[in-house]
């Protein structure tokens, strides 16, 4: 968490993954895994690890607006992580942005 | 003994933090692919041509033309942040009176961009509108020796509001045809009874900026999200 908050995001993906190889149902761990992915534009990697968060708390806002957020902004922009083509990306446009 | 209202103030900020208990935002930085690839459709100038006012919307003041402001700061704004070469076009006046007219007369752009020998043109519609949201606002203490938080009488708070909606529409000379249409929105609201609305004209737009930047350049933009403890 320090790593993120001091945008190490980095070093945050390498201790939040070694952190779910000990505790592999903890849904924060999951949520907080997808953010750092996000912002390092591993965008399918973030996709699945925000999609395991929602599944193991389902009633979590947080992780909901976190998906929510994430999926609009990549079907907008269909974003390409690397080595990914357009199919991986969204169809939709979001129609409104602010 | 501190001043029960500067207490208020911490303790409501107090409140705040602990009703996010184990969640922290943090804003991450993500890309926003342009719109138009101009390099690979080979489009190399544009023209801005006069935005539309909201005629939905009252005037702010009459002596304000915020839809022109607009007209210029775009003008500006893709003259200084793209490749695009930004040509006049001798302020054509719109002979529209609605979006949905202008997108309908593809003759009438065909002849614009021909006239300023442009690829592009920008144009759309602007919706400014401020309001007065000044109110009573519930203020709640903590006791320090109890811990029980109480409601304190409401005090009247002065604030305003803006609003700034901004249709934006992307026409492509040639054919007169349009390439990208969309509607961004940026709303504040500020302390105080007379927030100056051509200040906050200007600030929402300059927010707005790389909303509009995008149809034709890539963008950062910056995005909320929660971590969890």
């Amino acid at each position: 968490m320090r790593s993120a908050k001091a945008g190490l995001w980095n070093e945050a993906v390498f201790r939040w993954e070694r952190a779910l190889l000990d505790h592999p149902s903890d849904p924060r761990l999951h949520n907080n895994l997808g953010i750092a992915y996000e912002h390092e534009g591993r965008y399918e990697e973030a996709r699945k690890e925000y999609q395991r968060a929602l599944d193991l708390d389902p009633e979590n806002a947080y992780i909901k607006k976190n998906i929510e957020a994430f999926e609009n902004f990549y079907k907008k922009n269909k974003l390409k992580g690397p080595g990914q083509d357009d199919s991986a990306a969204g169809e939709d446009a979001e129609k409104h942005a602010s | 003994m501190r001043p029960r209202s500067v207490r208020a103030v911490l303790l409501i900020a107090a409140a705040g933090a602990s009703a996010r208990a184990g969640s922290f935002e943090v804003q991450v930085e993500l890309p926003q692919h342009a719109r138009i690839d101009i390099e690979k459709e080979g489009y190399q100038t544009l023209t801005v041509a006069p935005f539309l006012r909201d005629a939905a919307v009252p005037a702010v003041k009459d002596d304000y033309s915020f839809e022109r402001e607009a007209t210029r700061y775009f003008e500006r704004l893709f003259g200084r942040e793209t490749k695009l070469k930004v040509v006049d076009n001798g302020d054509v006046p719109l002979p529209f009176a609605s979006v949905d007219a202008m997108t309908k007369d593809q003759g009438f752009w065909k002849k614009l961009s021909s006239d300023a020998a442009a690829d592009l043109v920008l144009t759309g519609q602007v919706s400014f509108k401020t309001s007065n949201r000044s109110g009573y606002v519930e203020n709640t203490y903590q006791s320090s020796i109890t811990g029980r938080s109480y409601n304190d009488r409401p005090t009247f708070v002065y604030r305003s509001g803006a609003t700034l909606t901004i249709e934006v529409i992307l026409i492509e000379g040639k054919s007169g045809e349009i390439l990208y249409r969309d509607k961004f929105l940026k709303d504040r609201t500020l302390e105080g009874a007379t927030a100056d609305p051509l200040q906050n004209f200007f600030d929402l737009i300059r927010s707005l900026s790389s909303n509009v930047l995008a149809l034709v350049t890539p963008q950062k933009t910056i995005a909320t999200r929660y971590l969890l403890d």
